[in-house]
């Protein structure tokens, strides 16, 4: 796969270059939602946040200067307007426990924001890594947020079986990140 | 660890089960029990517990989303925001957006401007009655009498009779307007300006002839484009230009069409209000985050008065009254200086 600087993207947005801009916007919008979900804790808040940072850098494409990677920044943007959109809600006091400092912290180097970025990757790994029924079960749960019950009529299974492969998925992921729990701890508490 | 449990429930229950159904919120009053006594039994148990919730927590935020419809969706939006650019940015360089050929937008912009000048013609209106409308230093919007509706920009000027509507509507423009014409085939719809006439048939478009260069440029939809003698239909894509001394009108192919458009004012009234409460208020009208380089100038006081300003002009105006730096970034703005004391 042949990788294209990072200037050379820049500049083909600067001119205008939509399919460019499309490439780009495909390899990091579902990382740059997983992020800004991270934060706002919703998916839907968190694709209308990136959505608002890629038509800002298209708006924007001629005056545009960036410093750091291209990946950097549109973290960084994101990161940024979660944080606002979030004291615009006031509810500052519900995720103080994940967010902690990070509200009146801006981040001192891109750098930061990629650290945290490894380890959502490494979720995102695990989550990928279940064994098939167990991750269609857990996902049901978890992202669809049907109760076990609904779970258990949907697939025709048991209650038993659905609480066995939830409580696998559950074991199993904690096992893969094991070596990550401490450093996720370490944020959380900053 | 499992010896606790067995005492207590179903053998095939494990202590990851119950933790999942108690982190998803379906344990019942006597297995929420349980897990709380097993958590507090040790240091292990917690920190297993901790970890759990860590990771379920975590898994949340890697919902798949699909990207297709994300990019359609950010399509549909940058188009609108495309076509409602401020005339002072529009440049005269046509860029290449082959995502024009995917546009669904019944809107049709037509877009005029003036190439250098030629004799007006002279428009007489039937009857006596005749309206002026003029903008001042902002654009304003009217809507006339058979619903078209029009959004002049700066110093520019229409004029129409009073009754309007006749075998055909007539008006006359000096300056520049976004026209959004009410669909009526049977009366058209035309513009004098600058001596060429512009006939639409319920179209919407941009209209700027300032002086006499006269350049009309099709988005989509259906012009007729005419100076004395010469006459041509302008179709999506095309431009017309009528150059000078010369009754020739020149068509060629263009691709991308700048308009005016409706930028987003607001009036703030401040009395000694410091500059951080400012920025708080701005960023909340405009949804853009102001920030401050150093500490002191959050301190300065600003007494000012803004009326439908946009963004941009207000923030120059307090950092040439508080001699501040200003960094224009794509989300947010950061004003540093010297603080006021």
């Amino acid at each position: 796969m042949i990788q294209i600087p990072d200037s050379e993207i820049l500049l083909a947005i600067r001119q205008g270059n939509e399919r460019v801009y499309e490439t780009i916007f495909r390899k990091h919008y579902q990382a740059l939602c997983n992020y800004a979900c991270g934060i706002l804790k919703d998916m839907d808040d968190a694709e209308e946040v990136a959505q608002s940072i890629f038509l800002k850098l298209w708006e924007q494409r001629e005056g545009i200067e960036i410093n750091v990677s291209l990946k950097s920044y549109l973290y960084r943007a994101v990161h940024n307007t979660c944080l606002n959109r979030l004291k615009h809600l006031k509810i500052q006091e519900t995720y103080r426990q994940y967010v902690g400092d990070y509200l009146e912290e801006t981040f001192d180097s891109a750098t930061e924001i990629m650290d945290k970025n490894e380890l959502e990757n490494r979720i995102s790994n695990a989550l990928e890594k279940l064994p098939e029924q167990c991750k269609i079960i857990f996902k049901m749960s978890r992202f669809e947020e049907l109760k076990y019950q609904e779970i258990a009529d949907k697939l025709g299974l048991s209650i038993k079986t659905v609480e066995n492969q939830i409580g696998k998925a559950l074991r199993i992921m904690r096992t893969e990140l094991a070596d990550y729990l401490p450093i996720i701890f370490l944020l959380l508490l900053k | 660890m499992e010896k606790y449990l067995n005492k207590t429930m179903n053998n095939e229950q494990t202590i990851d089960d119950l933790l999942a159904k108690y982190l998803a919120n379906e344990t019942d009053t006597h297995e929420s029990d349980t897990i709380s006594e097993w958590i507090i039994t040790s240091e292990d148990n917690q920190k297993t517990f901790d970890h759990s919730k860590m990771v379920w927590d975590g898994a949340k935020n890697h919902q798949k989303v699909d990207v297709d419809v994300a990019w359609t969706k950010l399509n549909i939006t940058k188009k609108k925001e495309v076509e409602l650019i401020d005339i002072q940015e529009v440049k005269p360089v046509i860029k290449l957006n082959w995502l024009n050929d995917f546009l669904k937008i019944a809107a049709v912009l037509v877009f005029l401007f003036g190439l250098w000048f030629v004799a007006a013609r002279q428009f007489t209106i039937p009857q006596n009655d005749v309206l002026t409308f003029k903008s001042g230093n902002k654009s304003i919007e009217k809507i006339l009498p058979d619903g078209t509706k029009i959004l002049l920009s700066k110093n520019s000027e229409i004029t129409y009779s009073k009754a309007f509507v006749g075998d055909t509507r007539e008006i006359n423009l000096t300056g520049e307007g976004f026209f959004e014409v009410h669909h009526d085939a049977a009366h058209p719809f035309i513009i004098h300006t600058q001596g060429t006439e512009v006939k639409v048939l319920g179209t919407s478009f941009n209209v700027r002839a300032y002086n006499a260069q006269v350049q009309v440029i099709i988005k989509t939809g259906k012009v007729q484009f005419s100076k004395n003698n010469d006459e041509v239909i302008l179709t999506k894509g095309q431009k017309g230009e009528i150059l000078a001394n010369v009754d020739t009108i020149i068509k060629s192919e263009v691709i991308e069409v700048e308009t005016v458009t409706k930028e987003k004012l607001s009036s703030f009234v401040f009395n000694k209000m410091s500059l951080s409460k400012v920025a708080e208020s701005l960023s909340k009208r405009f949804n853009k985050d102001i920030k401050f380089s150093q500490d002191k100038i959050k301190n300065c006081e600003l007494t000012a008065t803004f009326e439908n300003e946009k963004l941009e002009n207000i923030i120059a105006v307090i950092a040439e009254t508080f001699n501040l730096k200003v960094d224009n970034q794509v989300d947010m703005i950061i004003l540093s200086g010297d603080g006021c004391d």
